[in-house]
């Protein structure tokens, strides 16, 4: 019982950390609304910062002076409660903007943005302030790098618990031999690349005729959807409100890079150039990309609904990436993948958004080390059968270095592209009890499983709350990479079961 | 004497009104931009008319320019010349309603010589009317709860903040 006390104050005592640290990001929203004069969303983002400071000091302060150290059950534990936690609390300032039609809505565009999925529940984006834009992409900035990661680069920097709270957060590569210098790392990378991100693209905004100011602030918006691969825009046409091909190369170029894995990022940085062309992610992405955009251009192109060949590759090929990298940036309208793009070109989207991107990145999906490893281990296995003798293969691929495919690896990681694909079909399933069509619901929930958030058009405001809920636990559920999600999930059964028990023996 | 003048006003409100509907394009039917979205093969290469508001940005292309146009149903991309483009004073964002114009043009399912977006390509554009400020007020009920919870949490964390400034007074020394 009284061990049961402690692990619940160290929980306590760590997810107060990680609120705290994400409410001081409600700072900038705040530095904004008064640079914007924007005073209705300042008082909301004001109110929302001093909930956050108390709910997250009250938690530290219940958990101060907590004994022992976080094992790896607290440790997953913490990471996939502060999700949640997490979601319920950013909501605040989304409601009280008047954008959302229900909290639940607010909810299921705030854990989209943590988990850089991108899909939207907001009303009248075009007429929403600088500060909720703010706030918005700054969610899906932080969510991409893991809000655990904020707080262990600023607020949590000493206990043995880090690395189960980090590895619980979906991200097993440490750039560094220190988890905290690793989380402090991803920052760095990610905050150099917000500067030349948003450089470029305010640089790209003046050039299509925006003005100083706005091509700035979509500037650094649209690099924090980007990067993220989160997706989210500024207006409600999403990237196709610019009309331009130079504002898409240049977007297309950062969100390709934000899918790449850190330690990927932190090998180039130390001038390991080769690993780029080595490591078996970016091989698997090359390889992934090539096969499914070259499908859909073939049976896309034999539809005949673009004009002319250029803005067929142009139209095709931004959406194409923008699925693999799980971006979910559109320069198309929503509905013209169901009118247009043929059941073969949904089927191939699909695909591409399932696969996903790198692991340890901002990206979501199956991820392009799984697949890698997937054909070495289907290789491994023919070799074995078709071979005369008793020799003993062992197939290696190249992430960071050499490394030998062991069993053990091979079954981690069809467990969790099994769980990918469970988690897809209930989706599907789900989406087709609400009354969707199937090409529809494959779509979507495709696109909810790999944290992309293209649209066919399924998530509006309109569609069942049922369906939101079932989204929003897909969309935590696949971040987190399952593991954390299901610690939580098993912890509150048995812990139902435990007080279901106690109830039963004093009836008795 | 009151009659002939009351003539006079009328006589000048009929010409006003006559000269001000000959200025003006002719515009028709509208059809809802959301319509031209979900049916774009429907309407691909035929000129439609459409009322909206202008929102975010007049983006200038040399001699044209591209703004969006919203109505309740949906947002479209207009390709317009410069200065018609001109012509639009306000568009729509958090401080502002834009101008509501009237667009009659060709619409486009993929506007091949502008990038393939499904976009109205303008032949006459007309302002229906003007955009303006919004005047937000400020409720004093969210002025209550921002100014009492950040005193309370200022409060509670009194002791944590004369540390952290005598360590600053320290650092500064």
């Amino acid at each position: 019982m009284k061990h049961n006390k402690e692990q619940l104050k160290m929980i306590a005592y760590y997810l107060g950390k990680i609120v705290q640290g994400t409410g001081f990001l409600l700072i900038i929203p705040i530095v904004t609304a008064l640079i914007c004069t924007e005073w209705e969303p300042l008082l909301d983002f004001m109110i929302s910062f001093n909930l956050f400071m108390l709910i997250g000091g009250g938690l530290v302060w219940l958990g101060k002076g907590f004994k022992g150290s976080l094992k790896w059950m607290q440790g997953m534990l913490v990471a996939s409660l502060s999700w949640l936690v997490l979601m319920v609390l950013s909501a605040i300032p989304y409601y009280m903007s008047g954008h959302y039609l229900s909290y639940l809505d607010a909810m299921f565009d705030v854990m989209s943005g943590f988990t850089t999925t991108g899909l939207g529940l907001i009303q009248n984006l075009d007429h929403a302030s600088n500060t909720l834009n703010m706030w918005r992409h700054l969610i899906t900035f932080v969510g991409g790098q893991g809000m655990v990661v904020l707080a262990l680069s600023f607020l949590i920097t000493k206990g043995e618990g880090m690395v189960c709270m980090y590895v619980g957060e979906a991200k097993d590569e440490k750039l560094l031999p220190n988890v905290a210098d690793t989380a402090k790392a991803i920052w760095q990378i990610s905050l150099v690349y917000l500067a030349i991100g948003t450089l470029a693209l305010t640089g790209a905004g003046l050039a299509i005729g925006m003005s100083g100011e706005r091509s700035f602030l979509h500037g650094l918006w649209i690099f924090m959807g980007a990067w993220s691969t989160g997706g989210f825009a500024p207006q409600s046409q999403n990237i196709l409100y610019y009309h331009s091909a130079l504002y898409e190369c240049v977007t297309i170029v950062f969100l390709v890079i934000g899918s790449f894995n850190f330690a990927l990022h932190h090998a180039i940085w130390k001038g390991n150039r080769k690993e780029i062309y080595k490591n078996i992610e970016m091989v698997s992405f090359m390889v992934t990309l090539t096969v499914t955009t070259s499908m859909a251009l073939f049976y896309i192109g034999k539809l005949g609904v673009y004009t002319d060949a250029t803005t067929m590759f142009r139209k095709v090929f931004y959406q194409m990436v923008s699925a693999h990298t799980t971006t979910g940036f559109m320069n198309v309208y929503a509905g013209e993948f169901l009118k247009e793009w043929g059941t073969m070109g949904i089927l191939m989207i699909s695909f591409a958004m399932l696969i996903g991107g790198s692991a340890t990145s901002t990206a979501g999906g199956i991820k392009g080390i799984r697949m890698g490893i997937m054909v070495k281990a289907l290789g491994q296995n023919i070799k074995k059968l078709i071979s005369p003798s008793n020799r003993v293969y062992v197939a290696k691929y190249h992430f960071g270095g050499k490394n030998a495919l062991s069993d053990e690896l091979i079954k981690n990681t069809l467990l969790i592209v099994v769980l990918y694909l469970l988690t897809f079909l209930v989706g599907v399933t789900a989406t087709v009890m609400c009354g969707y069509g199937l090409e529809e619901a494959i779509f979507e929930s495709a696109s909810v499983t790999g944290n992309v958030g293209l649209t066919i058009g399924v998530t509006s405001p309109a569609m069942p709350d049922g369906l939101k809920v079932v989204y929003i636990v897909m969309m935590w559920a696949a971040r987190l990479e399952f593991i954390s999600a299901f610690a939580l999930v098993w912890k509150f059964v048995s812990e139902v079961k435990d007080v279901c028990g106690k109830v039963v023996k004093r009836s008795i | 004497m009151w009659q002939s003048r009351q003539k006079k006003y009328l006589k000048g409100i009929v010409i006003a009104l006559l000269a001000c509907l000959m200025s003006m394009p002719c515009f028709g039917a509208t059809v809802k931009i959301g319509d031209l979205i979900a049916s774009p093969e429907s309407f691909d290469g035929k000129t439609v008319q459409i009322k909206g508001e202008v929102i975010g940005d007049v983006m200038h292309r040399e001699e044209h320019a591209w703004i969006n146009v919203s109505d309740e149903s949906g947002v479209i991309g207009v390709w317009l010349t410069k200065e018609e483009a001109d012509r639009i004073k306000v568009t729509g964002d958090y401080k502002h309603i834009g101008d509501v114009i009237g667009v009659a043009g060709t619409f486009h399912q993929s506007f091949s010589q502008q990038n393939g977006d499904t976009a109205i390509e303008a032949k006459q554009m007309a302002i229906v009317q003007e955009g303006s400020a919004v005047i937000r007020g400020i409720s004093d009920e969210k002025a209550f709860w921002a100014i009492g919870l950040t005193l309370l949490v200022v409060a509670l964390n009194w002791g944590r903040i004369m540390v952290w400034s005598k360590q600053k007074l320290k650092w500064k020394k």
